[in-house]
């Protein structure tokens, strides 16, 4: 359409003026959903950085259980209670003794036998203070 | 270009809760959009429709927003789909009649009354078109996304419009404020 045209000029300046109306306040929903999603984005960046702290602990535990080093590890001592059955890996002797006596009505805390392990005396029935002492000994 | 940059780092802003980026985009868009509005609700409804036309800009996916080219064309789009969808909810609530009657309502100045009531006069899918470029100042192309049509389509339409604006300026039927046609009403900004 040519620009000189009246009919598109006379539209023209109507748009102009239409356009030109003061608009007045921004809209009161408006508002509050732009202070929604502003708290939204305040949120959306808290979670993500805790998401990255996490991440970066992870990596630093990866890391750290990755460089402890790697040599052969000697064979775990069980300590039985009498007639139990109940056996133990050396590292968790304390509290596993601790969780038989709860879980065992029936177990003696009072007599633990050694029945295999490095330097212990194997078939001897200990106190839980001896089997400690011994194990730290081990 | 520039502007479109602008209004695209408004529109971001605003999402992320930047108030004056929202005062901004308003003060530039807020008019024209109603107008706009007002072509397919009716002034009265036309806020209403922007407003949640914004709302809903302001919670739209990240994705969606970060693909806007255009974003006058989008920010019309989606004014476009509220007013529809308020029109057919009036319908379903009071009855096509109703609505109808509501449908022809177009912003005006007091000045340009005759102007106005021009274009109010003209079918709606004619009177988009119009109001879109003299009013929004979008392009064929611009419209053409804004209508979801083909921008031959929309030149069309605007051919059209402008042959009928013509003809009722020649027979001397352009409205004044007491006789509105067809129920058009004519709303002073």
């Amino acid at each position: 359409m040519d620009e000189r045209d009246p009919l598109v000029a006379e539209l023209d300046a109507w748009g102009a003026d239409v356009a030109g109306v003061d608009a007045g306040p921004v809209p009161v929903g408006v508002r509050d959903a732009v202070r929604t999603a502003g708290k939204g984005e305040r949120s959306v960046r808290v979670r993500s950085g805790l998401a990255w702290l996490a991440a970066a602990a992870a990596v630093v535990v990866v890391a750290i259980i990755a460089a402890r080093p790697v040599g052969p590890r000697p064979r775990a001592t069980v300590v039985q209670g009498d007639g139990q059955g109940e056996v133990a890996p050396v590292r968790l002797v304390q509290p596993t003794m601790a969780v038989l006596m709860r879980a065992n009505a029936g177990f003696d805390p009072d007599r633990l036998e050694l029945l295999e392990g490095g330097g212990g005396a194997v078939g001897r029935v200990y106190t839980p203070r001896d089997a400690a002492e011994e194990l730290g000994r081990m | 270009m520039h502007m479109q940059r602008d209004d695209h780092t408004l529109l971001i802003a605003m999402r992320r809760g930047d108030q004056a980026a929202a005062v901004a985009l308003w003060e530039r868009h807020g008019a024209r959009l109603v107008a706009y509005a007002a072509t397919v609700v009716g002034r009265g409804e036309a806020e209403d429709a922007v407003q949640e036309a914004l709302v809903r800009a302001i919670g739209a996916a990240h994705a969606q927003v970060a693909g806007v080219r255009d974003v006058p064309a989008w920010l019309v789009t989606l004014v476009r789909h509220a007013a529809i969808n308020r029109v057919r909810g009036d319908r379903r609530r009071r009855g096509r009649e109703a609505a109808v009657a509501r449908v022809g309502v177009c912003f005006a100045v007091r000045e340009r009354d005759d102007v106005a009531a021009r274009v109010a006069a003209l079918p709606r899918r004619l009177r988009e078109v119009v109001v879109l470029r003299h009013v929004c100042g979008l392009t064929f192309a611009q419209c053409a996304v804004a209508l979801g049509a083909n921008p031959n389509t929309v030149a069309g339409r605007y051919r059209e419009a402008m042959g009928q604006l013509r003809g009722l300026t020649e027979r001397g039927e352009a409205v004044e404020n007491e006789r509105t046609p067809r129920g058009v009403e004519v709303v002073h900004g």
